[in-house]
C-alpha cells in the first residue's frame, strides 16, 4: 500500500519537473533549475556512501571537478563527442571510487574526511595551477554542448529536460540499489561493522562498491556540468562546495532519495529566496542550516515521517 | 571426526598472555562448551576462530580446512557462523531485512553490474533471499515480528534475531558467546529449545556460557579453561565432580547435583 502511494509520489514528482520550466520560463530562473537538478545526481551519489554506510566524504566537489575537467579537456582539446567523453567519464568515477574507497579500510570518522578533503584540494590545486593542460585559473572554454539525435542542447530549458532525464535515470538506479541487497548491506556497515563480516560479506567490498557509486553519479554530474555551462574554472569546486553536498543531505534527510531531491532543491534555492535580505543573506542562511540540524537531526523528512505517525 | 580443531592455540597481547597453548576438538554431531572464570580467555578463543584476532601461534582447522588468519568473511563463507557476547544487529533494520543481510552472500551472489543490467534477475534473486528468510523466521517462529525494527525489540528477542541472522549463513557449527546471559529463565528454557532444535537440523554448536544450567543441560562435552590455559575436559558429569574445575570456577553447587 504505502509502496504504491510512494510510487505516486515519484510520478507526480517527475510531472511536477516537467511541468516547471513551462510555468517559470524565466531564463535566470531555469539555469538555477539545471543547477539544482545536477546537485540532485551528486545528492543521490552521496547518500549511498555518507547517507547509507555513514562514511563521510567532503571530497565531493573534487570528484565534480575531475568528471568536469575530463569531459571538458577531452571535448575541447580532441574532437570527441561529450558522450564517449562521458563513458570515459563513468571510467574516472570508477577509479576514484576504488582509490578513495581504498583508505577507508583503514580511516574512520574525521580521519577519513580529512582524507577525502585532501583528496578535494589536490584535485583542485592540478586544476588551478596545471596551467598548459588544464588552462589553470582561465579555466576551460567553449566546451560543446551534447548533441541528441542531431540537435545541439543548446538553450537553458533544452538542458534543463536534458539533465532532468539523467537525474531520472539516476534516480531510478538509485531507488533500485537501495532498496536491495546492496542497500541492506550498506546501512548494515553504518549499523554494525562487525557483525557484516560475520554474515560473510567482505565489508571492504561494499564500501568500495558504495564509494564508486558516489564517484560515477558525482562525475557524470561533472560532465553533464560542464557541457551545460561551456565555461568550467576551478575556483568553482572548492571545500564550500564539498560541504554544501554534505548540508544538502543532512537537512533533507539522509538514507533516502526524497532527501536528496529536498535537500538539493532547498540548499540551492533558499539564496534565491533570501536575496531581499542584501548583507544579511549569508548570515541567515547559516543560521537557518544550524536551526535544521539542531532540531531536525534527521532531516526534513523525519519531522514528515513524525507527522505521518501523528495522525 | 571433528568439526573443529584447535591445536595448540596462543595469544598474547603484549605482556599479557590471554590464551596459551589450548587445545581441543569439537567432535562432528555435538554441543561442545566452553567454560571457565571471567578472564580466562573464551572470548579471546573464539575472536581467533573467527578471525577477528590473528593467534600468535597455534592453528585453526574447520572442516578439515586450515582457517588460521583467514578474514572473518572468509570463515563465515565456509560455514563457522557466530553470535556475540553483546549482540551487534543492524538496528536500523526490520528483523526480516537483517536476516536477509545475513543470506545475501548465499542466496543472491550476483555482482553490482549484473545487478543494474539483468532487472529480472535480480528480482529473482531478491525473491529466493526473501522467501530463505521467511523458511528461517519460520523456523525459529519468528514469524510476527517479522517487520519489527530491530532497534525496539526487548534483549531476549534480540538474541534470537542474532541467532537467526546466523542460521541465514547456511552454517554447520555455530559459535555462541553467551548465549543465556541476560536472559530470564523463561527465555533462557526458550533458548535450550531453540538450540536443541538448530542442533537437530543438522548444525554442531560451540558455546561459551556462564549458566550452567544451560551449559550442563545442553552439552556432550565440556572445556575449562582457567588464566588461558585448559584445566580439564569431558562430559557434564566428570566436570562436575573434576575438583580443579570446582576450586577454579564452579564452587561445591554443582557437585551435589551429580
Amino acid at each position: 500500500m504505502s509502496k504504491t502511494i510512494k510510487r505516486y509520489g515519484y510520478v507526480l514528482a517527475v510531472a511536477a519537473a516537467l511541468l516547471l520550466p513551462q510555468v517559470v520560463s524565466n531564463t535566470y530562473y531555469v539555469t538555477m533549475f539545471c543547477l539544482t537538478l545536477i546537485y540532485i545526481i551528486i545528492a543521490f551519489g552521496l547518500n549511498f556512501i555518507t547517507g547509507m554506510t555513514g562514511q563521510m566524504n567532503l571530497g565531493t566537489a573534487g570528484i565534480f571537478c575531475l568528471g568536469a575537467y575530463t569531459s571538458a579537456l577531452l571535448t575541447t582539446k580532441t574532437s570527441i563527442s561529450p558522450w564517449i567523453a562521458l563513458i570515459v567519464v563513468i571510467g574516472v568515477g570508477f577509479l576514484i571510487g576504488v582509490g578513495l574507497g581504498y583508505p577507508s579500510f583503514r580511516l574512520e570518522g574525521v580521519y577519513l574526511s580529512l582524507t577525502t578533503i585532501a583528496f578535494a584540494e589536490a584535485v583542485r590545486q592540478l586544476a588551478n595551477n596545471m596551467t598548459d593542460f588544464t588552462g589553470g585559473a582561465q579555466g576551460v572554454r567553449n566546451i560543446p554542448p551534447f548533441t541528441v539525435f542531431g540537435y545541439e542542447i543548446t538553450s537553458k530549458i533544452q538542458n534543463y529536460y536534458f539533465i532532468l532525464a539523467f537525474v531520472i535515470l539516476f534516480g531510478f538506479i538509485s531507488y533500485r540499489i537501495m532498496h536491495s541487497k546492496w542497500g541492506r548491506a550498506f546501512i548494515a556497515i553504518r549499523d554494525n561493522i562487525d557483525a557484516v563480516s560475520t554474515c560473510g560479506i567482505n565489508t571492504a567490498h561494499i564500501k568500495i562498491i558504495a564509494f564508486t557509486l558516489a564517484s560515477v553519479f558525482g562525475c557524470v554530474a561533472g560532465g553533464l556540468y560542464a557541457h551545460y555551462s561551456s565555461y568550467i574554472n576551478a575556483s568553482t569546486f572548492t571545500l564550500n562546495l564539498s560541504v554544501t553536498f554534505v548540508v544538502m543531505i543532512l537537512i533533507g534527510g539522509m538514507g533516502n532519495l526524497w532527501g536528496c531531491i529536498l535537500g538539493a532543491v532547498i540548499v540551492s534555492m533558499l539564496p534565491e529566496f533570501l536575496r531581499f535580505l542584501g548583507e544579511y543573506y549569508q548570515l541567515t542562511y547559516s543560521i537557518l542550516i544550524l536551526l535544521c540540524i539542531l532540531f531536525m537531526p534527521g532531516g526534513i523528512l523525519s519531522v514528515v515521517k513524525k507527522l505521518k505517525r501523528k495522525r | 571426526m571433528s568439526v573443529l580443531e584447535i591445536q595448540h592455540l596462543t595469544k598474547r597481547f603484549a605482556g599479557l598472555v590471554a590464551v596459551n597453548d589450548l587445545s581441543f576438538a569439537v567432535k562432528e554431531r555435538s554441543i561442545h562448551s566452553l567454560i571457565g572464570p571471567n578472564g580466562s580467555g573464551k572470548t579471546t578463543t573464539i575472536n581467533m576462530i573467527d578471525g577477528v584476532f590473528l593467534p600468535t601461534e597455534g592453528k585453526v582447522i574447520f572442516n578439515g580446512v586450515d582457517i588460521t588468519g583467514k578474514p572473518t568473511y572468509e570463515i563465515s563463507r565456509l560455514g563457522l557462523g557466530r553470535t556475540f557476547q553483546n549482540i551487534k544487529l543492524f538496528n536500523t533494520l526490520t528483523v526480516k531485512e537483517n536476516l536477509m543481510v545475513g543470506g545475501q552472500m548465499f542466496y543472491a551472489k550476483s555482482n553490482i553490474l549484473r545487478f543494474l543490467f539483468d532487472i529480472p534477475g535480480a528480482r529473482r534473486e531478491e525473491k529466493a533471499l526473501s522467501e530463505a528468510a521467511d523458511q528461517v523466521l519460520e523456523f525459529m517462529k519468528m514469524q510476527d515480528v517479522a517487520d519489527k525494527t530491530v532497534g525496539g525489540l526487548p534483549y531476549g528477542m534480540l538474541k534470537m534475531v542474532e541467532l537467526a541472522r546466523t542460521m541465514m549463513t547456511k552454517p554447520r557449527l555455530i559459535l555462541l558467546d553467551e548465549p543465556a546471559a541476560g536472559l530470564n529463565p523463561s527465555e533462557r528454557k526458550q533458548l535450550i529449545d531453540i538450540l536443541f532444535h538448530i542442533f537437530e537440523s543438522g548444525v554442531d554448536l560451540f558455546l561459551i556460557e556462564h549458566n550452567m544450567d544451560v551449559v550442563m543441560n545442553i552439552s556432550h562435552n565440556i572445556t575449562v579453561i582457567n588464566f588461558g590455559s585448559k584445566i580439564a575436559e569431558g562430559v557434564p558429569k566428570e566436570i562436575q565432580n573434576n575438583p580443579e574445575v570446582i576450586k577454579a570456577y564452579l564452587g561445591d553447587r554443582y557437585q551435589k547435583q551429580a
